[in-house]
């Protein structure tokens, strides 16, 4: 399968299961919900005073000085609970990981309750998996450290101009993040690994992902930044409209409240098309079809393969079953 | 300081003028910049020197023609030698600003420090030094009048066999070989071929008669003033002609003090320039082979008298070149306008744009200035950032307070940084926008009053040291900046307040006029400040520079209570903090419906506001009252008091209080609890609310992006 093709079709499952597309987006407002009412108390305080006329149409640096001077332990504590709220919401992303994954591999439509069985029934595996990720990167972001960024500073003190300069530290932060964003490809796959071929052992799927990932490069990784260049495109047409919007009045202010909704649905749609699309490409590649995910943990039976697939097909897979 | 007085009269020696005539006689008859000499001229060098680039080393030699300015006789000599501060890392210089303390007193091992890497480091050493043309080499010793680090050598003393006449001119003579240090701060080399020339010769140090400066004027005789180089604070010295000769590789572009008179190749690939500069206290001068040049001219609208502006730029900065050249431009408009005709008194100005990462960014020597730009900042922001501009008035702007009225930054930094922070301030909001003169971008802005207050009011130690504290003594924890650059600057935008613009405008122009090409004190500020303001601000002076006041005004509480519900227990309690808004209509149960506000309207409140002044320092503010029906009171408050409490019995409320409206007053360190309003601005806090509920929800989006 093509890489577009592959990503067509994570379109249309995205679309099947557009109600996943809801609860994520549900989820997110509630957790953010939690932080707004003390940000808005936060809010109110310079809102009583005349500075606040210096944000109405923009956001004066001078006079938000005097704000963040006054109420520095508040935005402190807000920062504080922020991280703790991402933090939670981060383990409640690595549950629902798993719904979302076997829901996109499977051709039947999605109920609440079969999806969050799913969550739960890869939650572990998944949350193994971000650990080994996290070895991963931060193992990269080591290296770069130990290695990469000295040499790139000794390039830099040779070079004659800040031009120069700057293309030597952004070519070092464009390939970390290159690299990085590869690592989370790879461990995409070792997820999709997970749930299609029911893996238990996190290192072998992540093996398997990279393995996956190695066979097939063009594709996979063609695959992996159109999403990309979706996603950067999607954040570019946001922030030239939002920066138009100046929402100084109630119209203008629901327009923006419109639109930023927009986007973060936009946002959890890109996830969610990362994840289909290559779990079309794998399902396509490996010749295999997925029926619906079975209530318990099934053997290879769970595999079938596709009518008109050579039987030495899937032949080379027989250990990512089980 | 330690201080060497001087001695009586003795005989004049014999002069031995032929080095200088040999030498420089050829340039400077042809070249002269003023029909009168501007300013006293006490010390005047013809120096010879030449570097070699590739061993980093310059050598030469400095004749010196010192004019005694006393009636004493002078029986020794100070010199700074400044490069010796880049000499290791036990230099006062390196020890004040650059090692970690800690590190030092443990005497731990070098660590990833830059500073404490072998490589780099450079020193001054005289190897002859003849002072009317006896022999003086042996007599030289290190001298550390500041600090007693007995290894720091960036001072020198000579003591005398035969004591210099008064009004006398001593002809001074020294050989000496310089290893340049790599650039890190101010001068040095960087990445082989570039080179920020200051402090690059022994400098004598300012002999202060009896009624100069800080010297009583019955004192039995004046005294050396000779600090050694510190983290902070920056220089002082004499005024004087220079004629300087530079021998070095021909493929290097060069920018001095003063004006190149004269290039000429030598034949075995180095070349020769010979420099003349009249009036300055300082001579700089930068080589780099990579340089690119514009030149440009800036006429007076007034006089016709021209400027020649040149500035050397680094390859890629073809959009900051723009920025220089225009802001060099505006700021000679502004300061003629300003200061009178002729405030920038010389012909030329060298603009430069030094290497990236060489740290000789955003420093100002005589008619030579280096700026800072950054190649990705001007691509991406394009004028949304001003960065480059704010540098280059600002380090245009020490040339009149700095170049000019020559204070002792190591004494009174302020004097120069505080009054030039208050220049770019003013210049800034003049050329790009009184809310937008640093930052205007996206729909973020940002004025030069940001960068003045950010670090003095955030600041927890802004009252643990005053302006008129010695700058060098308190650099290394901070204050030292905040008292020189950030809160002088805030006095002074506070002063243009008190007394209007037309009566500040006239301070400066008359402290400009009176002090140019002398050294004041901060005394003789004050004294043009109250002579010309008519009216005696030393109540205001000394809280700002003497002690450590600092001032904060605010609105404590506005309290309505209708008239036959009065309670004078609410009035107590309002005095307490944070600010609170107290409005029996509202306890009630009255919705603010149009009905209900017409209703409130036409009802009799008791209404008090209380102002509070929360800082020591005591300044007259003005206050501001609204009421419900529109009507706006102001008043000024002489704001003694600790607690200022205003009532009104009138129909309607108060619906808004402050004090300092416009924000006239930057000194006053949290702006917040100026106003008070008993209603939101709803714009605001929705807006913010929307806002900051989308940041949460893309936060938790990237949390959630390796789930």
């Amino acid at each position: 399968m093509l890489s577009w093709k592959a990503l067509k079709t994570g379109t249309s499952r995205i679309w099947l299961h557009k109600r996943i597309l809801v609860w994520l987006y549900l989820i997110n407002v509630l957790f953010a919900a939690v932080l707004v009412l003390p940000f808005r108390n936060l809010v109110s305080e310079i809102s009583k005073t005349d500075l606040s006329d210096d944000f109405v149409t923009g956001f004066h640096l001078d006079a938000f000085l005097d704000f963040w001077v006054e109420y520095m332990d508040s935005f402190q504590a807000l920062g504080l609970a922020a991280v703790v709220l991402g933090g939670l919401y981060l383990l409640v992303s690595i549950l629902l990981t798993g719904g979302i994954v076997a829901t996109l591999a499977d051709a039947s439509r999605v109920t609440l309750r079969r999806f969050f069985t799913n969550a739960g029934r890869y939650f572990w595996r998944f949350l193994r998996v971000f650990v080994v990720m996290a070895i991963v990167i931060g193992g990269l972001l080591a290296a770069n450290a130990q290695w990469v960024k000295p040499y790139v500073d000794s390039q830099k003190e040779l070079v004659t101009t800040d031009r120069e300069s700057f293309y030597w530290s952004a070519g070092n932060v464009g390939v970390v993040l290159l690299v990085a964003s590869l690592v989370l490809m790879v461990f995409d796959y070792a997820k999709i690994r997970t749930v299609v071929e029911r893996r238990r052992s996190v290192f072998f799927a992540s093996l398997r992902g990279l393995a996956f990932v190695l066979r097939r490069p063009v594709r996979t990784v063609t695959l992996f930044f159109m999403n990309l260049g979706l996603l950067c495109a999607m954040f570019a047409v946001y922030l030239l409209i939002e920066n138009r919007i100046t929402a100084s009045t109630l119209p203008m202010l629901i327009a923006l409240f419109l639109l930023q909704q927009v986007f973060i649905l936009g946002r959890i749609w890109m996830k969610l098309s990362f994840f289909s699309s290559q779990v079309a490409l794998f399902q396509d590649a490996m010749a295999v079809e997925v029926v619906p995910v079975p209530q318990t943990p099934a053997p290879e039976e769970s595999i079938r393969r596709r009518p008109g697939v050579a039987a030495g097909a899937v032949s080379h897979q027989p250990s990512a079953i089980g | 300081m330690h201080v060497i007085k001087g001695s009586r009269p003795s005989a004049s020696p014999t002069c031995l003028m032929l080095p200088w005539i040999l030498v420089f006689a050829p340039a400077t008859a042809q070249n002269t910049m003023f029909e009168e000499p501007l300013s006293e001229r006490v010390a005047n060098y013809d120096i010879d020197v030449t570097l070699n680039d590739e061993a980093k080393r310059l050598h030469g030699t400095v004749y010196l023609n010192w004019n005694n300015p006393s009636d004493d006789r002078v029986g020794e000599l100070f010199f700074h030698l400044y490069t010796n501060a880049f000499r290791n890392v036990k230099s006062t210089f390196v020890r004040e600003g650059i090692i970690d303390r800690a590190d030092w007193e443990t005497g731990e091992p070098p660590s990833e420090n830059p500073w404490r890497k072998d490589n780099g480091w450079g020193g001054m050493n005289v190897t002859k030094m003849t002072v009317n043309g006896q022999d003086v080499t042996e007599r030289i010793v290190f001298a550390q009048p500041d600090d007693n680090n007995t290894d720091d050598r960036s001072v020198i003393y000579v003591p005398l066999s035969t004591a210099i006449a008064p009004r006398a001119t001593a002809r001074i003579e020294i050989t000496y070989e310089m290893q340049i240090p790599q650039c890190k701060v101010r001068m040095g080399w960087w990445q082989d071929d570039f080179f920020m020339m200051a402090h690059w010769f022994p400098k004598i140090g300012v002999y202060e008669p009896p009624g100069m400066r800080l010297v009583p004027a019955d004192a039995p005789s004046g005294r050396w003033n000779c600090h050694q180089f510190h983290a902070g604070t920056e220089f002082y010295s004499n005024f004087g002609e220079y004629n300087v000769r530079i021998t070095l590789p021909e493929k290097y572009i060069v920018g001095t003090t003063g004006l190149i008179v004269e290039e000429s190749l030598n034949g075995d690939g180095t070349k020769t320039l010979v420099a003349h500069a009249e009036d300055v206290h300082e001579f700089a001068w930068v080589a780099d082979a990579q340089f690119l040049e514009v030149r440009d001219i800036w006429r007076s609208k007034t006089t016709q008298r021209t400027v020649d502006i040149r500035l050397l730029y680094q390859p890629g900065h073809e959009l900051a070149a723009d920025k220089y050249i225009d802001a060099t431009q505006r700021s000679l408009d502004y300061v003629e306008n300003w200061l009178g005709a002729g405030a920038y008194p010389y012909p030329n100005v060298t603009v430069v744009d030094p290497r990236s990462g060489s740290g000789a960014g955003g420093m100002e020597y005589p008619t030579l200035f280096t700026g800072g730009a950054f190649w990705w900042m001007d691509r991406l922001f394009g004028e949304g950032s001003r960065i480059t501009e704010m540098v280059t008035i600002h380090e245009f702007m020490h040339q009149i307070w700095y170049g000019v009225v020559a204070s002792n930054e190591f004494e009174e930094a302020w004097l120069d940084e505080g009054l030039t922070s208050y220049s770019d301030f003013r210049f800034g909001q003049a050329f790009y926008g009184e809310r937008t003169s640093w930052v205007n971008w996206w729909g973020l802005t940002a004025s030069g009053l940001l960068s003045a207050r950010a670090s003095y009011t955030t600041s927890r130690s802004r009252s643990d040291g005053a302006i008129a504290d010695p700058s060098f003594s308190h650099w290394r924890s901070g204050i030292g900046y905040k008292m020189s650059y950030l809160k002088s600057n805030l006095m002074l935008m506070t002063l243009e307040h008190l007394l209007g613009r037309e009566r500040f405008d006239n301070i400066m122009r008359t402290y400009y006029q009176r002090w140019k090409f002398r050294h004041p004190t901060r005394q003789d500020f004050v004294d043009v400040a109250n002579e010309v303001a008519g009216e005696n601000l030393d109540w205001f002076f000394d809280q700002l520079i003497e002690q450590t006041c600092s001032l904060d005004y605010a609105v404590a509480a506005i309290v309505n209570v209708p008239i036959d519900e009065l309670d004078e227990g609410i009035l107590t309690d309002a005095l307490t903090l944070p600010p609170k808004v107290e409005d029996e209509g509202d306890e009630d149960g009255d919705d603010s419906d149009e009905g209900d506000e017409e209703a409130e309207g036409e009802e009799i409140h008791k209404s008090t506001v209380v102002f509070r002044r929360a800082g020591d320092m005591i300044f007259p503010m003005e206050t501001l009252v609204e009421f419900s029906d529109g009507e706006i009171l102001r008043d000024t408050w002489d704001g003694r008091d600790r607690v200022r409490k205003v009532t009104f019995t009138r129909k309607g409320k108060v619906v808004r209080a402050a004090i300092d409206p416009e924000h006239h007053v930057p000194l006053d360190i949290n702006r917040l609890n100026n106003s008070l309003r008993i209603e939101e601005n709803d714009t605001v806090t929705n807006k913010y609310t929307v806002k900051g509920f989308f940041w949460m929800q893309s936060l938790l989006q990237f949390f959630s992006l390796p789930g």
